[in-house]
């Protein structure tokens, strides 16, 4: 039998290949997925009926009325606007007043002889919808007055006073509530996926010291096909699910009104996919170098604090600090990977990132990368068939003082 | 015998240290195409250190493994069927996957994996069980399906580090077999093993090893020779030190059967004069020491 040639991109699918179809049918994932969909649509549903529905401004002041004319309807309705309120009338009703003590609107305007009465649920009114009545009910009976006197009304009307911000006002963004939701819940997911994907390489490594099958597997490929193959099958399977959790939620959030507009909620998606990939990407050669390090399961957590920890601080940044993305914290957290990866979508999902800090940060964020890819790659080799005992970081990474390790 | 036979697996000057300790001291031999290699020595003597050189999971610090006169790289090893001494499969993955996995990693087509994975399921007797997680199998079927990894892929050469522990008879006899027929066709098949009558029965060259030199190498037959021809004479009425001082005569061992040992200027004609002058002898034959009792002058000797 003549000898194959094989390129690497044939080891390393083989490879990813047996990552993903194992994953994939293994019941813990298809009860992960289904677990982290219900869970995004419930928290979609969740946070939709807190902040009440679609943003089309305040609720509108309902009033129930009696006797009102329609001038003094239109008075109340104005002088309503000015303190922000949107007044609604009913049409006149012999029954205003039992419909405010039941509650069914805000309040009830009847007239009564000259004057008029107010009532309103519990007898409680909210003071502007009371100054919006008292104050369109007067300005109605001074109209009235300098019409019959034969004069303008206009005449009354006060010279206008404005206020004006010291500051340059900033431009109003409507997408921006949309953009800032959608990048912190998915910077979440961000965090999470790569993690967690960080963990399932480590243990699939450690996975194949301990069954010893590493050695056959070293015996027909080179190290670096296998530890490849490995994170590109796990990471194909960890983003494939985030993205569909994404997506599925995304959905949600825009049926739900929650996210207005599904373009501008998925341009933030795709522009944190990059960090995703480069967060992944660190935290899996990372933890590939550990787990190459290991013999056993158990020692995995001890070991890999420092990684945990910067995720969890990650998370934690990004679950209290993501109303500010432009304090002093998170403008210094930006740059520094791995924090970078979780900091800067939101950041440009804010507009407080400038094209030279996106641009600056993800080019330290891929340095960084590639210096932990290559050293990683040299811990794995070094360490991958070292059964037993726990490699220490300089046998791990050749700087000992004796040479030696397998280079295959 | 010859390194550079077509097809023939050569390791010459194999060194080798761990620290102060030397693993491997200039280790050298040749398993022709065709041929069976028995690797023998002591636990820690250097047998799987030198295995795992050949299959390139530790490199040597100094030494050349070629097969057919070629250096063995990476393309080479890939026809290497590899039975390391610490068994390997996934625990959690079916026995069939696995086997295909395992074959086109080995460059077979999706197609040639299944038909090889089916014809030595079958073959090794685990093909009931091809739809199992290997960790749900018996020690001795786990076994198989580690030697059905190694042949899967119908490699160019066998390299078994000890295939033969913890098998039941039957399985032994399969497993003899099956190297048998590999080497039939062609293979250079080394294996490593304890049983030394396993490996005076099966293998063509046997190699020595201890404390990382190998001590011995050579047919069976030439070893056993080397080992001298020993004499063994029953004569009850002899008494102790009769036969010292014959010509030829290098060792002796008295008791109720005297054995001598010989070089090659004895002469049994002499030496049996001398014992039937001592009285009646009952048994007067030659034999050739059993690589058991070889093994054991070579290892303790050093």
């Amino acid at each position: 039998m003549n000898t194959t040639q094989k390129s690497a991109w044939t080891d390393i699918s083989l490879v990813a290949g047996r990552e993903i179809s194992t994953r994939v049918r293994a019941k813990s994932f298809a009860i992960g997925t289904v677990l982290s969909l219900l869970f995004i649509v419930g928290l979609v549903i969740v946070v939709a009926a807190a902040s009440g529905g679609s943003d089309d401004g305040p609720e509108p002041t309902t009033i129930a009325q009696s006797g009102v004319s329609p001038e003094v309807q239109a008075s109340i309705v104005s002088s309503g606007e000015q303190l922000g309120l949107t007044v609604k009338f009913t049409g006149a009703t012999a029954d205003a007043r039992e419909k405010a003590s039941a509650g069914d609107v805000d309040a009830a305007l009847v007239r009564d002889g000259d004057g008029y009465r107010i009532y309103s649920p519990g007898d409680t009114l909210d003071r502007e919808v009371e100054a919006a009545l008292r104050a369109g009910v007067a300005d109605a009976a001074i109209t009235g007055a300098l019409r019959e006197a034969g004069t303008d009304p206009a005449v009354t009307a006060p010279p206008p006073i404005d206020f004006r911000t010291a500051v340059q006002p900033e431009p109003v963004d409507p997408d921006r509530d949309d953009r800032m939701l959608t990048a912190t819940v998915g910077v979440m997911l961000l965090i999470l996926t790569v993690f967690g994907g960080g963990m399932a390489v480590a243990a699939g490594i450690i996975e194949e010291k301990t069954s010893r099958i590493v050695e056959i597997l070293l015996a027909t490929i080179k190290p670096a096909r296998l530890l490849w193959g490995k994170i590109l099958g796990i990471g194909v399977v960890m983003i494939g699910s985030t993205l569909l959790t994404a997506a599925v939620g995304l959905a949600a959030a825009v049926a739900t009104g929650l996210v207005g507009s599904f373009a501008v909620a998925g341009t933030v998606i795709a522009a944190s996919l990059i960090w995703l990939v480069l967060g992944f990407l660190f935290y899996a050669v990372l933890y590939a170098a550990t787990g190459a390090m290991l013999s056993r399961q158990e020692e995995l957590n001890s070991t890999t604090w420092p990684l945990t920890a910067a995720a969890l601080g990650t998370f934690y940044a990004v679950l209290f600090g993501a109303g500010t993305p432009d304090s002093t914290l998170f403008q210094w957290l930006a740059w520094i990977p791995p924090f970078s990866a979780g900091i800067q979508p939101l950041r440009i999902a804010d507009g407080s990132a400038s094209v030279y800090e996106i641009v600056g940060s993800i080019a330290v964020m891929v340095v960084v990368t590639a210096l932990a890819v290559a050293a990683a790659g040299r811990i794995y080799q070094r360490s991958v068939l070292n059964v037993g005992a726990r490699v220490g970081w300089r046998d791990a990474l050749g700087l000992g003082a004796t040479e030696k390790g397998a280079t295959a | 015998m010859n390194a550079s036979e077509p097809n023939g697996l050569a390791v010459a000057g194999l060194n080798k240290r761990f620290g102060d300790l030397v693993a491997l001291r200039d280790v050298s031999f040749a398993v022709a195409a065709g041929e069976i290699f028995g690797f023998v020595g002591s636990n820690g003597a250097g047998k799987s250190t030198t295995m795992r050189i050949i299959l390139g999971v530790l490199a040597a610090d100094s030494g050349r493994v070629s097969f057919g006169g070629r250096d063995v790289d990476a393309d080479v090893r890939r026809r290497i069927g590899y039975m390391p001494e610490e068994r390997g499969l996934y625990p959690k993955m079916k026995v069939g996957e696995q086997l295909i996995y395992l074959a086109r990693l080995h460059g077979l087509s999706s197609a040639d994996a299944a038909e090889r994975t089916a014809y030595w399921t079958e073959r090794l007797g685990i093909d009931s069980r091809i739809g199992d997680n290997v960790s749900d199998l018996s020690l001795g079927n786990q076994q198989r399906v580690q030697l059905a990894a190694a042949l899967v892929f119908d490699p160019d050469v066998l390299v078994l580090d000890e295939p033969f522990s913890g098998l039941d008879p039957v399985a032994v006899d399969v497993m003899s077999d099956v190297l048998t027929e590999k080497a039939q066709q062609g293979v250079p098949v080394i294996f490593s093993s304890h049983q030394l009558d396993l490996v005076q029965r099966l293998c063509d060259t046997v190699g020595i090893i201890a404390k990382g030199e190998m001590r011995a190498l050579g047919s069976v037959d030439e070893l056993r020779r080397s080992g001298g021809v020993h004499l063994e004479v029953e004569a009850p009425a002899a008494a102790s030190g009769w036969a010292d001082g014959l010509p030829g005569v290098t060792r002796t061992e008295y008791g109720t059967t005297t054995i001598l040992s010989v070089d090659d200027g004895y002469d049994d004609q002499q030496i049996l004069q001398a014992a039937l002058a001592t009285g009646p002898v009952h048994r007067f034959a030659t034999t050739t020491p059993e690589l058991t009792e070889l093994f054991r002058e070579v290892v303790t000797a050093s």
